[in-house]
């Protein structure tokens, strides 16, 4: 179900992303640096539902206030003339692999886990 | 020229008339020398229109 | 209970597509506008990008810097070349206008004397009268003379037609009363032209012959009309 609704999302998206026009170049390192923060949201969601921690309130606000946060730091950075948003990027990324880590391990069990089941039939 | 200068009545025979002796002879090629001296202009100043 | 439980899911499923929905659009417009920007726009470069870009720049204004030094440097010599031209065209300029006068090719004003010979009954001027006046105006410095406005130049002859009249300059009748005008130093001709018994005054008197001189501060005397040839003399180098 939930499989289904991620498909008709992406697709749906994809039109949207063509259809709306595109920003002005300035802001696109915001914009950048939010989908990165969000995506780091979305793995943490997908990793602490397979953990059974799964709370769709911090899920939620994570995305967008992480995002918005995300763009704030760059913005400081940009006017304190530091890179602030290497940061974040090495923060969010970092997590992504640590998230990745975890989904890769529990499908690996669990192909493992019916491979023995298979050959124990 | 020599036209000119041989005529009855012209300057040779003046001279001749007068015992003066004069020669005058034909040449081809004839060299004069240029003038050496300053031709000054201090008095005379041209009139522009 | 289940109930809840589908509640949940359905809200679940719900955000799960709101949210996949806003991050996939979100790629997509970064990804069109990453694209468009490719097109070098100085504003959306990253930093590397920026220091190869300042470097093609740098070497681009260099040569440029080079060729316009270059360019001025030509121009500057041909501006001086221009002005040397011209100051020498100028100087050319005025040694032609420097030679006409001492020609006797352009008019011409300045101090001098206005010299009047008038046949009488008793006596008549003659073209020898006429020589020996110019020859005196010339030893006594004279720089340009005219006889009845026809100027008198280097090679002018003054000839006597049959005793009946006189000719100048090739075709130019001239008969009595004579003006002759000079210019010079009008004191120094007065005096040499009244030289006691030999100045051309005392001459002319002893035969009778009429003459009046006057001194002027302002004679004008026009430009000797015709031309001057050259055609059986050639310079020698």
């Amino acid at each position: 179900m939930a499989i289904l609704t991620i498909i008709i999302g992406s697709v749906l998206g994809i039109l949207l992303g063509f259809l709306i026009p595109t920003i002005p170049y300035s802001a696109s390192k915001y914009l950048a640096i939010a989908i990165v923060a969000a995506l780091d949201s979305v793995f943490g969601g997908i990793a602490s539902s397979i953990k059974k921690n799964f709370d769709l309130k911090v899920f939620i606000s994570g995305f967008f206030v992480n995002a918005i946060i995300a763009m704030l730091l760059t913005y400081l950075g940009q006017r304190l003339n530091v890179d602030i948003y290497l940061a974040a990027i090495i923060v969010f990324v970092g997590r992504m692999f640590n998230n990745l880590g975890i989904i890769r391990r529990y499908y690996l069990d669990k192909i493992s886990q019916n491979f023995s089941k298979g050959k124990h039939k | 020229m020599c036209g000119a200068v041989e005529r009855a009545g012209g300057i040779l025979h003046q001279l001749k008339l007068n015992d003066l002796s004069v020669t005058v002879k034909k040449e081809s090629n004839i060299k004069i020398n240029k003038f050496n001296g300053a031709i000054t202009k201090k008095y005379m100043k041209d009139i522009k229109n | 209970m289940k109930v809840k439980a589908d509640k949940q899911k359905i809200q679940m499923t719900v955000i799960i597509g709101i949210v996949t929905l806003l991050l996939v659009s979100s790629m997509f417009i970064q990804f069109k506008t990453v694209d468009r920007s490719q097109e070098s726009n100085l504003e959306s470069l990253r930093s590397d990008e920026l220091t190869t870009q300042i470097a093609t720049y740098k070497s681009r204004y260099e040569e440029t810097m080079e060729q316009y030094e270059e360019n001025r440097n030509t121009i500057l010599e041909y501006q001086s070349t221009m002005k040397e031209n011209k100051e020498s065209t100028d100087l050319l300029d005025k040694e032609l206008n420097d030679t006409e006068t001492l020609l006797g090719l352009t008019d011409v004003q300045g101090e001098g004397l206005i010299i009047t010979l008038k046949d009488t009954d008793e006596a008549t001027y003659t073209a020898l009268d006429l020589l020996t006046l110019i020859n005196e105006l010339k030893y006594a410095g004279a720089e340009a003379i005219s006889i009845n406005d026809n100027r008198v130049v280097n090679l002018t002859e003054i000839t006597a037609i049959n005793n009946s009249f006189i000719m100048m300059n090739s075709d130019s009748r001239i008969s009595s009363p004579y003006t002759v005008k000079v210019i010079g130093d009008k004191s120094y001709l007065m005096s040499t032209l009244n030289l006691k018994n030999s100045g051309f005054v005392d001459l002319m008197r002893v035969n009778n012959l009429e003459i009046t001189v006057e001194e002027s501060k302002n004679v004008i005397i026009n430009k000797y009309s015709k031309e001057i040839t050259a055609e059986k003399m050639k310079e020698v180098e």
